[in-house]
């Protein structure tokens, strides 16, 4: 009885302290309750490893393109950790250069930026800078007079695809459409422009024909701006300035036809055509991009913009973490509320399992393969592995070796499922790797011992029990609100650990005990009558 | 809520919140976990136990299984630290082919040797840990039971509380619970008076039943002897393991009289059903 009140006292004390941080989060520091449901600012994480060539004299330099302001979007702030490098702004700071002079075998640097959408005109403005987008030594002010047969070829066969293209065209952008048709459709036209000019690619090359038709214009290269992303690649892309009377705009035009036609959202990260990042008297560099859609909005770029001068509190907020941690963060701090949940679903409704806390791991599979798909897989894994055990039950096997066995064979499914898969070009949107195979196994083991001693039929509910379960977490994990909300305020965690202790003191009745007792209560009502 | 409590009838939560919890502390229930242990404890009170024939602890003694029981016609195998009748083996006899079960069928040599590995890694015991095998002589049961127990041994199952027996019920195996009477497995529960010893009402897989599923004799109005005698072992079990709840399951062998089968420090709550009483009324 003390002890139940204990716990009550301690639930209420951990309630109160989380609500009142929360109050004060909300209320004074003006954290945001729910997460902006349109997006529009971004964290970009770079990480990169830098491997030390042969010892040089020289230094070993690292020169990395920044993010620049553009006219869809502003960048709100740079931080950077390179460690014993000089830092250097160079190319009227739109670039960095980290210089060390003995640098280690393996040198790590760190960058992260915040940008910010700008409300006006997504993705296509008016060009305000003083380049030249015109500027090619292939117009024919700028041809040379008499050239050698070879330059002769050159000139003619520029001409006679942009004639072409221009007679088939009547704005910018179809012009643009033009040119890469008439190069795919005449590959050796095109290896023999791409050679003659040194265009880097497709899109450079392009930017100088349209330039000799008299279109400004301009390579970009930029990234895909999404929720999350772990490994973002690099995008590359011509800009065309379409003027004329009604507006006066850039326009996008992609050469990989996978990304035409498409309404991405993406930022333009630099223009022309130098790399993202160049070394010097390194061996080798690997760079990784994340990007993580930011929904706390201005709070964020308020947390961000001025880190020295605030409370004490914004210390301990999760948002300041690398992105990497904070997106694993994210989930972890949801596991506690699944478990609170199974808890919930055991002692007070009676929903039986297999293994505790077994459907919370499965909802974070559920989370990598959709619910529906989950399923599907997870249902046939078992049931293959049901049959392989069966099998093997002949062969007397001791157990481990046993489960050891089933492991084996359920990855073996696996990989054949993948395989499958892409034969059929199914798109399942599987990411298997992440998929606790482990977990399945012992899975399969413990549905098969269930099966063996108390049959079939408690062994399906319990399977069932466990798969309802894990689809309720995975609705809680995938919720938008819910994911922000306790990201924003972990501290609601203390009231999950006080209702963990409160629900710990539960000695009502599940409601599975009341139809189990229920013949019992009649009978005993009968006698107290009679 | 439906008039449960006022019923008093005991769920599984408060069973082990206000009962189990509350008065088992954890440093006795090897005490009751291991039946190995158990019967030290019974026989240091002098109470009767089935004897011990041998305990094998490692695998390679696996082997030896056939030697150890050659002297023994009928015997029990069950795994020390196993419960609700898990991975039990009632042996009543050798055959050519190997060993006959409680309900006849037959385990060949090998599949009782892989039955017994199995026990070692620990597949029957509580949390999966490694475990013993516990071989005892197979209790000859009074045959006063006869027309209601079904290949196997009837065992008494008596609850205990600080002292005090709470509550009683006799458990017949049937055809589906293979010699063991274990309710879950599929026997027979059947009510006791406490005062009598008589027995009141019936069970099996939750419903009740006025006679038995497989003799069709009638359950009820049945005598239990050494009635008052197991109250008392009961008790002294009780106390002697330290543990305040328990559940003593007590067998009749037809020559010794009333044995002490094993305790149990989280017995189970159907024995309500089968007496048609909460146990809360009782405390
Ligand atoms: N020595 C024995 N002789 C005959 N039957 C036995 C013997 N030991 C156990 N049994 C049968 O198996 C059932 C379960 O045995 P028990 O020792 O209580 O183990 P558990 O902890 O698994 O319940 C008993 O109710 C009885 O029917
Ligand atoms: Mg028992």
């Amino acid at each position: 009885m003390v002890r139940s009140w204990i716990s009550l006292i301690i639930c209420i004390l951990f309630g109160l302290l989380a609500a009142s941080i929360i109050y004060y989060k909300i209320n004074v520091l003006n954290y945001p309750v729910t997460p902006e449901t349109t997006v529009n600012s971004w964290y970009i994480e770079l990480q990169g490893t830098l491997e030390r060539g042969h010892k040089s004299k020289d230094a070993s330099t690292f020169r990395l393109t920044l993010p620049e302001e553009n006219e869809g979007y502003s960048v709100v702030s740079i931080q950077k950790i390179a460690n014993g490098f000089g830092e250097d702004k160079q190319n009227k700071g739109r670039e960095l250069l980290l210089t060390k002079r003995n640098p280690d075998s393996r040198e790590s640097i760190y960058a992260r930026f915040l940008i910010y959408g700008l409300d006006a005109n997504q993705g296509a403005a008016p060009a305000t800078d003083k380049t030249d987008y015109l500027k090619t030594r292939y117009t024919v002010e700028n041809r040379i007079s008499n050239p050698s047969p070879e330059t002769q070829a050159l000139y003619d066969t520029i001409d006679f695809v942009i004639d072409r293209a221009d007679s088939r065209s009547s704005t910018p952008l179809s012009f643009l459409k033009e040119v890469q048709a008439i190069l795919s459709e005449d590959t050796q036209k095109a290896a023999f422009l791409m050679d003659q000019m040194k265009a880097k690619d497709l899109a450079a090359l392009m930017v100088i024909l349209a330039r000799v038709e008299g279109y400004e214009s301009r390579a970009a290269n930029g990234i895909l701006l999404a929720d999350e992303v772990r490994n973002a690649d690099i995008l590359r892309w011509v800009e065309i300035r379409s003027n004329d009377d009604s507006d006066d705009v850039w326009r996008r035009f992609f050469t990989d036809p996978e990304l035409q036609g498409k309404s991405l959202q993406i930022y333009r990260w630099w223009t022309g055509n130098s790399p993202l990042y160049e070394i010097k008297n390194f061996k080798e560099a690997r760079l990784n991009i994340l990007v993580k859609g930011n929904q706390d909005g201005a709070f964020t770029r308020a947390l961000w913009q001025a880190e020295e001068k605030q409370p004490l509190i914004y210390k301990f907020t999760l948002q300041t973490l690398p992105l990497d941690q904070q997106l694993v963060l994210q989930v972890l701090l949801l596991f506690p509320i699944g478990a609170l949940l199974v808890s919930f679903l055991r002692q007070v409704v009676g929903v039986k399992t297999i293994g505790t806390f077994m459907p919370v791991l499965i909802a974070v599979a559920f989370r990598e393969t959709g619910v529906f798909y989950g399923i599907l897989f997870f249902g046939s894994l078992i049931a293959v592995g049901m049959v392989v055990r069966a099998n093997l039950d002949r062969l007397r096997l001791l157990m481990v070796p046993r489960l050891s066995a089933i492991l084996t064979v359920t990855i073996l499914f696996i990989a054949a499922f993948m395989v499958l898969s892409k034969d059929m070009h199914l798109q399942l949107g599987l990411s298997v790797a992440l998929f606790p195979v482990v977990i399945i196994t012992m899975f399969i083991e413990r549905v098969s011992t269930m099966w063996d001693e108390s049959g079939g039929k408690e062994a399906m509910t319990a399977s069932c029990g466990s798969m309802l379960i894990a689809c309720i977490i995975y609705f809680i994990l995938i919720n938008p609100f819910i994911k922000h909300f306790v990201f924003t305020f972990p501290e609601i965690l203390f009231l999950v650990f006080g209702l963990s202790l409160v629900l710990g003191r539960y000695n009502g009745y599940k409601l599975s005990e009341y139809k189990r007792f229920w013949a019992l209560k009649r009978a005993i009502e009968k006698q107290q009558k009679g | 809520m439906f008039g449960f409590k006022e019923a008093g009838i005991v769920g599984i939560n408060k069973r082990n919140l206000d009962f189990v919890l509350a008065h088992n502390r954890r440093k006795f229930y090897p005490n009751a976990d291991s039946k190995l242990k158990t019967k030290e404890i019974a026989l240091s009170l002098g109470l009767n136990v089935p004897d011990l024939f041998a305990n094998i602890r490692y695998q390679y003694e696996v082997k030896q299984f056939e030697d150890i029981v050659q002297p023994y016609d009928k015997f029990v195998v069950k795994p020390d630290r196993g419960s609700g009748g898990d991975g039990i083996l009632v042996i009543i006899e050798k055959v050519m082919a190997g060993y006959k079960k409680a309900s006849g069928n037959i385990m060949s040599r090998q599949e009782t040797r892989y039955h017994l590995q199995n026990m070692l890694s620990g597949m029957y015991s509580l949390g999966g840990h490694d475990d013993t095998i516990v071989i005892e002589r197979m209790v000859e049961f009074d045959p006063i039971f006869d027309e209601i127990a079904y290949q196997g041994v009837p065992d008494i199952r008596l609850i205990v509380l600080e002292g005090k027996v709470l509550m009683g019920m006799l458990r017949l195996p049937s055809k589906a619970s293979d010699g063991k009477a274990n309710l879950h497995t599929g026997g027979v529960g059947v009510g006791i008076d406490m005062d009598t010893g008589i027995t009141t009402t019936a069970i099996q897989r939750n419903r009740y039943i006025d006679v038995h599923p497989e003799t069709n004799k009638p359950l009820t109005g049945r005598q239990i002897p050494y009635w008052k005698d197991m109250l008392d072992m009961a008790t002294k079990m009780q106390k002697a393991s330290g543990l305040g709840y328990i559940g003593v399951d007590i067998v009749l062998d037809k020559n010794k009289g009333p044995m002490i089968l094993e305790i149990n420090a989280r017995p189970g709550i159907s024995i309500q059903i089968a007496n048609q009483c909460g146990l809360l009324s009782r405390v």
